[in-house]
């Protein structure tokens, strides 16, 4: 027998009986329905998650912490930055190091301009690059020594805006120049409207908004190292050398940051504690944190850098670095164990939410199974003539699974249009019931346990089907119909064709 | 002439209950080919056991049933299939045609199982029809039809792939006694003509006269078995169709054709002279009204 006219007689016998066939594939559409739709809400809030999350640092870095680590533990020192560079897919790690210093940078002919809070940051100089921060303008550091009292830095693209002119009164309004939020972007991120802009030669584009430009003008470091007799503060300068600006969407401190290599800082701390007399035998050594307090339970707080940060080269190669990290004893923080956490809530709801879907889909196929056992029934002396007239057991079989299979697949084709209308319903929601009148929303998030979401990015979409869903869902579908025909055609092969034409 | 079907010791025990019914015993037969072979017998007497074993659709209790050489009571059900495909066709008493399909289909429908494209069955199968006066009747469903039209799309079918053999069990037992007649003839007529071994099963004895060989069952066994010298024959079938004319369906139909034709013809003159007549008629239901219309459009509102 042709294919052509196998399915030719299926589709006839499916159209023979109209009512029926309707009422079946009825309930196919209700049960892929169901799982799609669940499914795209699912797919929805993780898009937005992981939308969210990349908004709020980089997926693939990994921040290592001395506090709360095992028992046993080595201290978090450059020996340990060195081994964590040493480890697979990892592309850079530097100690994150806020020294105990005070200082401020000055500007401007008789330091006119005062950023009285410098947030100085000490950093591997060639990892700046590799963990994936933005350079506005300029190079990066190069890890040069400029001699004595010279230091290379880049400064955090917002830190302009802690200038100060000392020449005007605090209640001047044009005391200080305020960074601007006036865009929606600017609102949702945090990240001010009006930063320093250049062009491809190094000229700004927008020096308005700024006492000065930070990369001709010249700017020195004032660290205080005590008070002398009359208690008036002691100062020692540094001439900075800005090589570039420097940006991250995503990591505050270094937006607002004053960025030196390690080298530097190092140099920095040694002629502090030689000018506040605190000298003490490690000389140019770092002044780790002290491991003390804080110990609870089965946790130590080890020494060395409070944070190191390592790079990993791939979000999929996360898990393994972190793994092998958690291994030496530290407790680590990153974005993507953070997203695998709520990925793995999410992945809960929708399952539990997909199984609903699929209680309906199991009626459904309990349906088309009643519906071929019931056409099989009526059709035995058909299927007993044709036996009697040579249709082979197969081609019989092969009848009967086509039927199911069709009610199957177009159970599904209707049953994911319908999703695609309903997804497009629950997209609309809130302008459908601002249209009725109707107060409050819907929180989808929220049933997924993030009802935070809706409220941190209101423009996002209910329900998402990708295409991968409309294949898996047609594909289901038709499977469940062929499995649902199993039976009923086999009950058809089996029939006794001398039975079958008897049978009135 | 060789023998087409053999039967060597076949029986047939059905249970029924605890008791053991012999519907058969140790039968042997031999059916020659292009033999018109009439099985005759009472209700009860095994005719139909004995045919649906001859034709593979039973399996006997014991013995063999072998044709044109082959063991068809050793072949499993796909093997049968594929038998029945190319040696073997069906005359069912209730016609069996399948309802959603055309008369068309219906005869090719043994064709399809066989795997041939549609165009070629469906060309043969109206040649078939045509064949038994039906060629008008090729689109229509079983259901816009006589029971001996469809019995004669039954025919067709059976004919339509050139069997080896044709099985027919009791095929006019649901006809009146001229289509009885009419239809026996054809199928006599046509097998003869193709030179197909037939066997037909039947309780009427009248009917059975018209074979080359005869067999009587009783209880179970074979209790005559008479071949007819030619001259037997012609004269109990000169008795049988003695009331038919010598008109062959297909000229029957055209005739009916004809006859149609001129009956429709008819039918629209009178509806022509009948418009008329209302167009004539002063149109008091729609005084504004447009009377100046050809006829049969001036209708009601």
């Amino acid at each position: 027998m042709k294919i052509s006219d196998l399915f030719r007689f299926s589709v006839d016998n499916l159209r023979r009986r109209k009512g029926r066939t309707v009422l079946t594939v009825i309930g196919v559409v209700v049960g892929v329905c169901a799982i799609v739709v669940m499914m795209s809400l699912g797919i929805a809030v993780n898009l937005a998650t992981d939308e969210m999350l990349q908004n709020w640092g980089d997926l693939t870095k990994i921040t290592v912490q001395s506090y709360g680590a095992q028992q046993g533990t080595p201290d978090l020192d450059d020996d340990m930055v060195t081994k964590f560079k040493a480890l697979d897919h990892v592309v850079a790690a530097t100690p994150m190091y806020y020294p105990s210093f005070y200082g401020s940078v000055t500007a401007g002919n008789n330091n006119r301009y005062e950023a009285s809070w410098a947030n100085v940051i000490g950093m591997d100089a060639d990892a700046l690059e590799p963990m994936g921060y933005e350079l506005v303008t300029g190079n990066w550091l190069d890890g040069q020594n400029l001699g004595k009292d010279k230091i290379q830095v880049m400064l955090g693209v917002q830190s302009i805006f802690n200038f100060t002119d000392s020449r005007l009164s605090w209640n001047n309004p044009n005391k200080q120049k305020y960074p601007e939020y006036d865009t929606e972007e600017a609102m949702y991120s945090g990240i001010p409207s009006n930063l320093p802009q250049y062009d491809e030669n190094g000229t700004l584009l927008n020096p308005e908004n700024f006492f000065f430009d930070p990369m001709t003008s010249k700017l020195t470091y004032r660290l205080e190292v005590g008070y002398d007799d009359e208690g008036n503060p002691k100062y020692k300068d540094y001439e900075l050398v800005v090589t570039g600006l420097i940006n991250s969407n995503n990591d505050w401190d270094i937006r607002y940051g004053v960025v030196m290599s390690m080298t530097d800082v190092k140099k920095i701390e040694a002629d502090y504690k030689r000018l506040t007399g605190q000298s003490s035998g490690g000389g140019g050594g770092v002044m780790y944190s002290s491991s003390f307090g804080m110990d609870t339970g089965d946790t130590v707080n080890v020494g060395g850098y409070n944070n190191v940060y390592v790079k990993v080269d791939n979000v999929s190669n996360m898990p393994a670095v972190e793994k092998q990290i958690r291994e030496i004893g530290y407790q680590l923080y990153s974005m993507s164990s953070e997203r695998e956490q709520i990925q793995g809530q999410v992945a809960q709801t929708q399952m539990m939410m997909g199984a609903l879907g699929l209680v309906s889909l199991l009626v459904a196929a309990l349906n088309i199974a009643n519906t071929m056992t019931m056409a099989i029934y009526e059709r035995t002396k058909e299927i007993g003539v044709m036996k009697v007239l040579g249709c082979k057991l197969g081609n019989i079989r092969e009848m009967f699974l086509i039927e199911s299979g069709a009610i199957g697949l177009v159970g599904g084709l209707l049953g994911v249009v319908l999703s695609y209308l309903l997804s497009l319903l629950l997209n609309y929601l809130p302008q459908i019931m601002t249209f009725l009148g109707i107060e409050g929303n819907i929180d989808i998030a929220g049933m997924f346990g993030l009802s935070y979401m809706s409220q941190m990015m209101p423009d996002m979409q209910l329900s998402i089907i990708p295409i991968w869903l409309v294949v898996v869902a047609l594909v289901f579908a038709t499977v469940v119909g062929l499995l649902s025909g199993i039976a009923p055609a086999n009950r058809a092969v089996k029939i006794s064709s001398l039975e079958a034409i008897r049978h009135e | 002439m060789p023998v087409m079907i053999r039967t060597e010791q076949l029986r047939k025990v059905y249970r029924v209950g605890k008791e053991k019914v012999v519907a058969l015993a140790n039968i042997d037969l031999e059916i020659e080919q292009g033999e018109i072979c009439c099985i005759v017998g009472q209700s009860g007497s095994g005719k139909s056991t004995l045919l649906n074993m001859l034709a593979g659709l039973e399996k006997p209790t014991r013995g063999l049933v072998a044709i044109n050489g082959k063991k068809v009571s050793a072949m499993d059900e796909n093997q049968l299939a594929v038998f029945r495909q190319e040696n073997l066709g069906f005359i069912f008493q209730s016609y069996n045609l399948l309802a959603q399909l055309t008369a068309a289909e219906n005869v090719a429908l043994p064709l399809m199982f066989t795997g041939m494209s549609r165009r070629k069955r469906m060309k043969r199968a109206v040649y078939e029809l045509k064949q038994m006066g039906l060629g008008k009747r090729a689109g229509h469903k079983p259901t816009e039809m006589s029971g001996g039209q469809q019995q004669r799309v039954g025919i067709a079918r059976a004919f339509v792939g050139k069997p080896q053999v044709i099985f027919a069990d009791e095929p006019t037992g649901n006809l009146d006694t001229h289509t009885t007649r009419q239809v026996l003839r054809t199928m006599l007529e046509r097998a003869e003509s193709h030179n197909i071994t037939f066997v037909m099963v039947t309780h009427e004895r009248e009917l059975s006269s018209c074979g080359d060989r005869i067999i009587t069952l009783q209880d179970g066994h074979v209790i005559s078995n008479e071949k007819l010298d030619e001259a037997t024959k012609k004269a109990n079938r000169d008795a049988l169709f003695a009331d038919l004319d010598e008109k062959t369906l297909m000229a029957e139909e055209a005739e009916q054709a004809e006859h149609a034709e001129q009956a429709q013809q008819a039918r629209f003159a009178e509806k022509v002279m009948h418009n008329v007549i209302q167009a004539d008629l002063p149109d008091t239901q729609n005084p504004g009204g447009n009377t100046t219309g050809e006829a049969g459009t001036g209708q009601n509102p």
